[in-house]
Parts: structure tokens; sequence; C-alpha cells
């Protein structure tokens, strides 16, 4: 029991740790569009970094230790700067 | 040094555009310059939707004649696509016009509205808008259509690069065909290209 017990412990942790998280958006088409997602998401203070990739039309969002952000929240940063969410693994 | 070279370049920009809104709580400033019209204007982005913008025109060729305008833009709607994006824009404004021709000076009222159109992929991109000025203004309507192709893909971090075509209308006098070449690096796009009359284009225009 004493095992389970930590193990799960163990499994919590890790996701509270720092984590990554990639956005599929529609609409990111040039620099401009680029640079509007990177500033909406580095105004919210859960955000480590962001990286644009025009090519392949992803965010990567990596999120400071022990924080999160759900699916809804993407969807509306995003809203808010004009693009739209499709996934995120 | 850099700071002299973005004044600079705001001072002479030629006929640029910047997108009418942009993300919310960004600034946006285009610079514009031609031989019928000089243009500058700083805007501030209320929502991804809306945007507010103070704008000063001048009209060089209409014996110095200047407006001076607050203008209110709406983004009414937007196509995202996996490929593309489309836009379709409305604005409206209101301001005074300064005849500077006539002795004492003449100051009238005037009114703006516009309606813009844009779709873009990596690879071309479209424009159209059509400003309406209501009487009293030096001009009543300005038309413009733009045609750009990439020569290349770039990423965000690279400068990018547009060949643009022209063509803009001032009431209902001859076509001015443009050449443009864009250059666009993160947040400053820089155009440089000329017109059939002669005269040359460089335009800056950044979003902060």
């Amino acid at each position: 029991m004493n095992r389970i017990v930590l193990v799960l412990g163990l499994l919590f942790s890790l996701l509270l740790q720092a984590k990554e998280q990639v956005l599929k958006v529609d609409g990111l088409v040039c620099s401009f569009c680029a640079q509007g997602i990177e500033k909406s998401f580095k105004k919210d203070p859960r955000v480590e970094t962001v990286d644009v990739d025009l090519k392949s039309k992803k965010v990567k969002i990596k999120l400071k230790e022990n924080q999160s952000i759900t699916n809804q929240e993407y969807q509306t940063i995003l809203e808010d700067a004009g693009y739209t969410l499709i996934e995120v693994n | 040094m850099s700071r002299l070279v973005l004044m600079l370049c705001l001072l002479m920009g030629h006929s640029l555009k910047a997108h009418p809104t942009s993300f919310k709580g960004s600034w946006m400033i285009e610079s514009k310059f031609s031989q019928p019209m000089t243009e500058i204007g700083i805007g501030y982005g209320l929502s991804s939707h809306y945007a507010l913008w103070v704008k000063t025109m001048g009209f060089p060729m209409l014996n110095q004649d200047k407006i001076g305008l607050i203008q209110m833009n709406h983004l009414i709607k937007r196509w995202n696509a996996p490929e593309s994006q489309g836009n379709l824009y409305i604005g409206l404004g209101g301001g005074r016009a300064y005849h500077s021709n006539q002795n004492p000076l003449n100051i009238s009222p005037l009114g703006l509205a516009f309606i813009q159109a844009d779709w873009e992929t990596r690879f071309i991109y479209m424009m159209f808008d059509h400003q309406f000025f209501s009487p009293g203004a030096p001009h009543q309507k300005i038309s413009r259509f733009r045609l750009g192709i990439a020569p290349y893909l770039a990423e965000y971090n690279e400068q990018s690069a547009w060949m643009i075509g022209e063509l803009v209308q001032f009431d209902n006098l001859d076509l001015d065909v443009r050449a443009i070449l864009r250059l666009y690096h993160k947040n400053i796009l820089y155009e440089i290209g000329g017109s059939l009359n002669g005269s040359a284009i460089i335009n800056l225009m950044t979003h902060l």
C-alpha cells in the first residue's frame, strides 16, 4: 500500500513539473501573426517560453514549474490574439 | 542611431498599410508617403477585433491640405484556415481638414469610412481597400489593390521578402501603378519600390 502511495505521489509530482505543450493553430501565416501569438502567451505568468513555428503552424509552450493551462484557456488566449486553436498535444 | 533610422523611416514612409486591427494591447505604427498623399498613424488594439487609430494625412499636390482624424477599426470576420487567413474590416473616423491655401486658414469637419478585405498564405497576399471621405475632405475616395508573391518561405526569425504590385486610385484620377519589395523581419516591415510616375517608395510599419 505504501509503495502504491509512493508511486502515485511520484507520478503526481512529475505531472506538476514544468511541461511543454504543442498547439496546432489555424491562420498562422505571417511574422505578425507569430508575434501576436508570442506576445499574448508571454503576458501569461504561467508561461516560461513560447516558440512559434510558421512552417508546421505549431506553437510550443513551455510552462513554468508546477503550472498548468487548460485547453479552454489556450483557446481563449489564441482567440484574443485572433487565431484558432485546432488541437493541443 | 537605430532610433534615428527608425524615425527617418517613419517620416519617409510611403503607401504602407498596417493591419487595421491587431492583437489585444498591441501598438501599431504605420507611415505612408506618395506624391498624392502622406500619412502617419498610431493605433492601439483594444481587442483582436477593435483598434483605435490617430492619423494625420497630407496632400502635397492639393495645396498642402492636411487631415487630422481619430478612427475606429473593426475586424468583422476572420477566416483562419490551416494554410491561409482572410479578413474583412470596416472603419469609421472623424476629424478635421485644414485647407492651408486659404487665408484665413479654412478648417472643416470631415468623416471617413473604409472597407478592407485581404487574404494571404505564406506564398500569396491580396488586399483591397476603399476609403470614402465626406465633402470637405481633399479627396472623396481612395481605392487600392495589392497582389504580392513571396519568392521563398521564411521562418519567424528569418528575413522574409514579398514582391508586390499595387494599384491606387484617388477619386476618378488615373490609376497609379506601383512595384514594391517588402522585407519583413519579426515585428518590423519595410517596403521599398517605385511608381510608374517616377516617385520612390520607402515604408515602415511595426507592431509593438
